[in-house]
């Protein structure tokens, strides 16, 4: 626990850190400003990562999921079916547009805002501090040096690199980010907690999903039960969104690397590269390879450090040239 | 316009052609819902399977939604899983594990650890988290046998009514398949279930059955098991006799309900554990003989300290059961003591699971007596 508040503060400073960063380049994302620092070169290699990259999380995300779904609910069913619909989705919301995919987050959050904290006083009886003793964990070097490397599960900072652009007012990413990063955290919070209440922290055995398993959990007084269908629903919801949202985002840069004029033309060409990635069947030592190892290494490489350096040296070119524009 | 239209009826083939397919559907008929699983020690290193499956009868021949018939089935087996492979070879429908009320171990299988078992089960989604564990002194298929012969016909629901016997008397406690599960794979805490005792044709819930890891290591009688609850804070309401302190061979009926904020205080002095707690309860006089006059403040007063006293004595016996015999920290001693240290390597430093047997204990109950008003004074 103890952890998770050392990565929150730093997250909270990363994100105040990028929002002074940001402030010299309005309505620009981190493509344009790779473009600024080091021309269309470095433009090309960050977008051609950032693709990559969003693949990459999207296909761990959803074959992580699908699975869960497909082991629940759908045993006989093959994943295909299920990673279909999904597909579906994601091409549906980027055929509409950005506006609706936002409409429907905005629509789809409380709900889920509702379902953590209720899964959080569903376990409130069985909440005793003693769980999450000793506060520091291991010891000190695992709780402050190496959980560091628990920052990836602050993803949520890779949009703020892609979001100035998308305001109405860029003076307002200041606030949006860091509002959101509080709630973000918050709910990290919650969940954690949730599930270290009912599952102890030397438990290394997980047989499911902890966040299914707490769901199954939660009842409200004798009346509603078994709400874990319920709480699925709304889960899956939120993985369209957060989908459609990572694909809007490989269309977005893609269209900034060719100059295409619609991005909505290449919907049917990277679902259907995605869909293709979700059917790689690799087993599960390599899937657990690439969520516990890979993914966590490349959002610390690449989005705590990689894009901040770029940002960082792009202030200072900025003034630089500021710099030695005003000496002229 | 145009493009809206075939967006829209390419979405309306998709969902057509794909949400009506039915051919993975499963109701109601195609599975048999199993009330009860009860696993005991075959030979030749098996184990024998058993399940219970409440007979259905149609809509308009039952009176109510509830079975009053049941049939056993027994497979020797090398797993759960192959276990119920075989009966699902054997039995014309699928077996379905969402119903099922309680999972048995009998004492043998029990004793050899049931780690195995637990994480097995621990994988099927079917299996409810509030599913009861409890543990049998004879063979599980005894108690799926017996269940319905305490002059009751059979119900599905017949375990839950058992096993809710322990709000009102104590004599056992809530043992849940997701508690079980987190104890026996947490440090900080030892796991209990509930002791079921086969009797000729009955059974009984009766106190509760002690864990060491994943190890049964003994069991503890019905009244220390209201010790572990009182302790715990998980006792609901129980019933108690103390001895008059009015007069000799008398006895007073106490109702005792859960009362919270007791305080427990684990200090760590020379490698040696002590515990202290206090224990306020809240109690009730349910009948009193002739001996006393309840009306008198003095006399209550005098109550309260004989129940101190029997229920100081019966805590204390509790706790140095599985102290000193069990060395199971059934209660989470060794989790408030590791909230005094800063890291899991410093607690782990004290070997809390070797030193927990040479625990003293002080335990201190401030009885708190009101009149039930349920009887009056004659």
């Amino acid at each position: 626990m103890i952890n998770l508040i050392y990565i929150g503060v730093i997250g909270l400073i990363f994100v105040l850190c990028l929002n002074y960063l940001f402030q010299k380049f309005p309505n620009s994302d981190i493509i344009d400003i790779s473009e600024f620092l080091g021309g269309k070169f470095l433009k090309i290699i960050m977008g051609i990562i950032f693709i990559i990259f969003f693949f990459l999380v999207s296909y761990i995300t959803l074959t992580d999921f699908a699975n869960m779904i497909k082991t629940i609910y759908f045993d006989k069913s093959p994943l295909i079916f299920v990673l279909l619909y999904f597909m579906v989705g994601i091409i549906v919301a980027n055929f509409v547009g950005f506006k609706s995919i936002v409409r429907t987050i905005c629509f789809v959050v409380p709900f889920t805002l509702v379902s953590i904290i209720l899964a959080l006083l569903a376990v409130y009886n069985e909440f005793s501090l003693d769980k999450f003793s000793p506060f520091f964990g291991h010891n000190m070097q695992t709780t402050f040096l190496n959980g560091l490397l628990n920052i990836f599960s602050l993803y949520i900072v890779t949009y703020y690199y892609f979001l100035m652009p998308l305001l109405k007012d860029s003076f307002s990413f200041k606030k949006i980010t860091t509002i959101s990063y509080i709630i973000s955290w918050l709910l990290l919070f919650f969940t954690v907690v949730s599930i270290l209440t009912i599952f102890p922290i030397t438990n290394d055995t997980e047989p499911l999903n902890s966040l299914y398993l707490l769901s199954r959990r939660i009842e409200l007084g004798d009346f509603l039960k078994s709400l874990d269908a319920l709480f699925i629903l709304l889960w899956l919801i939120s993985i369209f969104c957060y989908l459609s949202v990572s694909i809007f985002m490989i269309h977005r840069i893609f269209r900034k690397l060719t100059n295409i004029t619609d991005e909505k033309m290449i919907t049917l060409s990277t679902t259907s590269i995605f869909f293709g990635l979700c059917l790689i069947p690799f087993n599960i030592a390599i899937s657990r390879f690439m969520e516990n190892t890979v993914y966590r290494y490349l959002i610390i490489g690449l989005i705590f450090i990689g894009c901040f350096t770029i940002l960082l040296l792009a202030n200072l070119k900025f003034k630089f040239k500021k710099g030695s524009s005003s000496h002229k | 316009m145009i493009k809206k239209c075939i967006s829209l009826a390419c979405l309306l083939v998709i969902l057509l052609v794909t949400l009506t397919g039915c051919y993975d559907s499963n109701g109601i008929e195609n599975f048999y819902y199993i009330v009860a699983l009860g696993i005991d020690k075959a030979e030749d290193n098996l184990i024998a399977l058993s399940i219970q499956i409440a007979k259905t009868t149609s809509s308009s021949d039952a009176a109510t939604s509830q079975s009053s018939e049941y049939k056993i089935y027994t497979v020797d087996c090398e797993s759960i899983e192959s276990g119920i492979n075989i009966l699902n070879n054997y039995l014309n429908k699928k077996i379905n594990l969402s119903h099922c009320s309680a999972i048995i171990f009998s004492e043998e299988i029990a004793r050899e650890g049931v780690k195995g078992y637990i994480n097995i089960l621990g994988n099927d989604t079917e299996i409810r988290p509030s599913c009861n564990l409890l543990i049998s002194s004879a063979k599980a298929y005894d108690v799926l046998d017996k269940v319905s012969n305490s002059g009751e016909s059979f119900s599905s629901r017949l375990y839950e009514y058992i096993l809710q016997s322990v709000d009102y008397t104590g004599y056992t406690l809530d043992s849940t398949f997701t508690n079980f599960f987190s104890k026996i794979n947490t440090d900080q805490t030892q796991a209990t279930a509930i002791y079921t005792v086969v009797n000729d044709d009955t059974i009984q819930n009766s106190g509760a059955a002690i864990f060491k890891d994943d190890i049964m290591v003994g069991t503890i009688s019905p009244l220390q098991t209201i010790s572990h609850l009182l302790i715990t804070n998980e006792l609901k309401s129980c019933m108690i006799s103390i001895p008059s302190p009015f007069q000799e061979n008398e006895l007073v009926d106490l109702n005792l309900k859960k009362c919270t904020g007791s305080k427990m205080e684990v200090d760590l002095i020379n490698q040696t554990p002590y515990i202290s707690i206090d224990l306020p309860i809240k109690g009730s006089i349910n009948s009193s003989g002739e001996a006393f006059d309840y009306t008198i403040p003095e006399n209550i007063t005098l109550v309260e300290e004989a129940a101190n006293k029997y229920l100081e004595r019966l805590i204390k016996e509790y706790l140095y059961t599985i102290s000193k015999q069990y060395n199971s920290d059934t209660v989470g001693f060794g989790g408030m003591l590791a909230s005094k240290f800063l890291t899991t390597d410093e607690f782990n430093k004290i070997e809390w699971n070797k030193i927990f047997k040479d625990s003293f204990f002080t335990v201190k109950v401030d009885t708190h007596i009101t009149s039930s008003h349920l009887f009056n004074k004659e």
